[in-house]
């Protein structure tokens, strides 16, 4: 027996000897060079942000095999069905902050679907594309661009990751609301079940259905969402719709005087975004430092001048006193030239008829097809669907600040609602306090606005590839707020394998109806348990004993 | 005898101008993977490239990493297959050892 065997992970609950045995077969369906074994190789899957960075709890797979055809996906789930092999679905694996290519479980064997990357079409017509889970977002944009059609795809803000795998984590984007929400805005799906066979939804259930990406429920139930966020299958294409590129874009910068005009603000923004009169809104207030710099000394004493807590008067009348606006909310609009500049004026009527104090301003205006130059000096360039890696500012070095290892996002939803946010802060605030910690939240903390009914008031926690101590005092924080946020009718919308137990724990209305009900499918169609168990909190009979009792 | 060694020369220039070709195919490869992967963070303007501004400031090192004069194959490898700070690792099926081997090349070599 080799070296590398001895020091072995295995599967949870598999003999090395059957592990072994399937190993033999997974090389004959995907060849010897796409399976993973040695320790070297199976590292590279480790979740680079993990909060249990080389702790025994640490999810690093025994294997990883890499397929190149919804066929040889088909046979690795029989494979794993018959030598009960727990076996987990990545398309890109760039789900940083939620889990990267890892696995939920130790022992796990990574299903790594990156070399299927067909675009099996994108129609400029009728504005929608069909994709193989191993397209990411930069390759779809190439192909777009090289082809010279006239569609664009909501991204997220890291391009290195897929539509597929994206979507199937209820990933979110910055186009218009309906595009924005990556799983609203698939259409059609082909699904590899728990027991290798191969099932398409929707019209794509209809063998030469000219649809597959156009109308999303077909006929009966519409079974699609049972595949994001769990472990009932793997997903081999999904079908998504896309924005044709406007003649004009336009983004304006709106910006309030006061801490209490996010109220007025809030409502008036929700219309003009649910009349489609404006794409995505970004929230930020201008009192935060530049990123990397400090803040003013006098306005971050005034964060604990009231007892330990924050004194919002103080605040506020250092904003006023300094003219620093409050909060700045910057849109994108687009459409005709004409028909903008008429939805900009409209804009401008409106906030100053609601908001003491209030501007709109242009800041970019431009016809399209962009030129290079403009592309690159695009302040956003996510909300005209060119991908790129920029937002890694936020964990990079600053002029004042060391680089940091990744983040491990906390991302509960609160209602679209300004009066809501304000209170969530305060929430927030006294939580820390009461960890004796220095709050990360502050009374002029923005919400994220990629949902498109309602807020996430994200925190990212920073997560220590060096120190197992940051990571202890991270989990525990996380959890504390994930209690804390529930008690007030905030949950969670995503969460990183660590945590799903207890994210989708507290979504328990009359004694956990919903997890009992997607425990009865699970055993149902994956009887042995194969599929990413504890994925999304849901665990298969066999294992829900000593991680779910 | 003099047509053996003209024979052996040619033979020499033959081979060394396959390596010479092999070589430059590598190293366009090189590019192209990081045109692919790295330059989206490493290039002028982006993340990584401000936060090495920092790291390197005072000192004549560029801050851009295809301007730089003295960088060390092995270390772009390790990087690559280690990740640094908020940079993940990447796995095979991203950037393959032939790859790697290329943008290695690329980088320790394009100033030289
Ligand atoms: C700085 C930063 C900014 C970010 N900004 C955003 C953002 O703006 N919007 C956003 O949505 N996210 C964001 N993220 C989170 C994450 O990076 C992206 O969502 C990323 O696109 C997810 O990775 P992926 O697309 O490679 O999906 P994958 O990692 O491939 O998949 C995600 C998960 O979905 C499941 N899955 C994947 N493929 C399949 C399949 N074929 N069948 C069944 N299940 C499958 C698996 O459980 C997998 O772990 C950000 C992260 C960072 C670090």
């Amino acid at each position: 027996m080799s070296k590398n065997e001895d020091t072995m992970i295995l599967p949870n609950g598999v003999n090395k000897k059957d592990f072994l045995a399937a190993i033999k077969e997974f090389e004959k369906i995907v060849g010897k060079k796409w399976v993973f074994k040695s320790k070297e190789d199976v590292y590279l899957y480790r979740d680079a942000y993990s909060p249990y960075w080389d702790e025994p709890e640490e999810p690093i797979p025994s294997l990883a095999v890499a397929p190149k055809s919804t066929e040889e996906v088909q046979e690795i789930v029989k494979v794993a069905n018959q030598y009960k092999i727990p076996i987990f679905p990545i398309s890109t694996g760039k789900n940083l902050g939620y889990g990267s290519s890892a696995p939920n479980n130790r022992g796990d064997v990574v299903v790594d679907l990156k070399r299927m990357n067909k675009i099996i079409e994108v129609n400029d017509k009728r504005n929608y594309c069909i994709l193989e889970p191993g397209v990411s977002y930069f390759d779809l944009y190439n192909y777009i661009e090289e082809n010279n059609l006239n569609v664009m795809m909501d991204i997220p803000d890291p391009g290195w990751g897929s539509p597929v795998g994206n979507s199937l984590d209820h990933g979110w984007g910055y186009l218009h609301g309906q595009f924005r929400d990556h799983f609203g805005n698939h259409c059609g799906m082909e699904v590899v079940l728990p027991n290798g066979e191969l099932m398409r939804t929707a019209m794509g259930a209809l063998p030469g259905a000219k649809t597959f990406a156009e109308n999303k429920y077909g006929y009966g139930p519409y079974v699609d969402g049972l595949f994001s966020q769990s472990n009932f299958g793997i997903v081999t294409k999904m079908g998504f719709w896309m924005m044709p590129k406007p003649e004009h874009y336009t983004l304006a910068a709106i910006t309030v005087p006061r801490r209490d005009d996010l109220i007025p603000l809030v409502e008036i923004l929700n219309y003009l975004e649910d009349s489609s009169i404006v794409g995505w809104p970004l929230y930020r207030s201008p009192l935060n430092p530049e990123y990397g710099k400090p803040m003013n000394p006098e306005l971050k004493s005034y964060l604990t001048s009231k007892n330990g807590k924050p004194d919002i008067e103080k605040i506020q009348d250092y904003a006023l006193r300094n003219e620093i606006p409050y909060w700045r909310i910057d849109v994108s609009l687009y459409g005709t030239k004409d028909a903008v500049a008429a939805n900009i004026n409209y804009m401008k009527e409106r906030f100053s008829k609601a908001i003491k104090g209030s501007k709109v301003e242009v800041t970019e205006d431009y016809d399209l097809p962009l030129t290079e130059e403009q592309k690159k000096s695009l302040k956003h360039k996510v909300t005209l669907g060119i991908p790129n890696l920029e937002i890694f500012w936020l964990s990079t070095r600053g002029e004042e600040l060391g680089p940091k290892d990744g983040h491990v996002w906390f991302s509960p939803i609160i209602p679209r609602d300004g009066k809501e946010l304000l209170k969530c802060q305060e929430i927030y605030i006294d939580t820390f306090y009461e960890l004796g910690m220095e709050s990360m939240i502050t009374p002029f903390s923005h919400p994220r606005t990629w949902m498109y009914r309602a807020f996430c008031f994200m925190i990212g926690f920073a997560n220590s590839r060096e120190d197992k101590e940051i990571n202890e005092k991270m989990r525990k924080v996380y959890t504390t707020m994930v209690k804390v946020a529930a008690k007030h009718g905030w949950g969670d919308y995503r969460a990183a394998p660590p945590f799903q137990d207890i994210v989708s724990g507290v979504y328990n209305f009359n004694d956990n109806i919903l997890k009992r009900f997607a425990e009865q499918l699970k055993d149902t169609i994956d009887p042995n348990g194969i599929i990413a168990p504890g994925r999304g909190g849901i665990w298969p009979k066999r294992l829900r004993g000593d991680k779910n009792a | 005898m003099l047509r053996n060694i003209y024979k052996i020369l040619l033979l020499l220039l033959l081979a060394s101008a396959t390596v010479y070709a092999s070589d430059s195919s590598k190293f366009d490869q090189g590019k192209k993977v990081f045109d692919k992967w790295c330059i989206h963070c490493h290039g002028v303007g982006m993340p990584a490239t401000d936060a090495l501004k920092i790291v390197y400031k005072g000192t004549d090192i560029s801050p851009v990493l295809e301007e730089r004069k003295e960088l060390d194959a092995d270390f772009v490898k390790y990087i690559v297959r280690n990740g640094k700070f908020s940079m993940p690792f990447f796995r095979k099926t991203e950037i393959n050892d032939e790859q790697l081997n290329s943008l290695a090349l690329y980088l320790s070599t394009k100033n030289k």
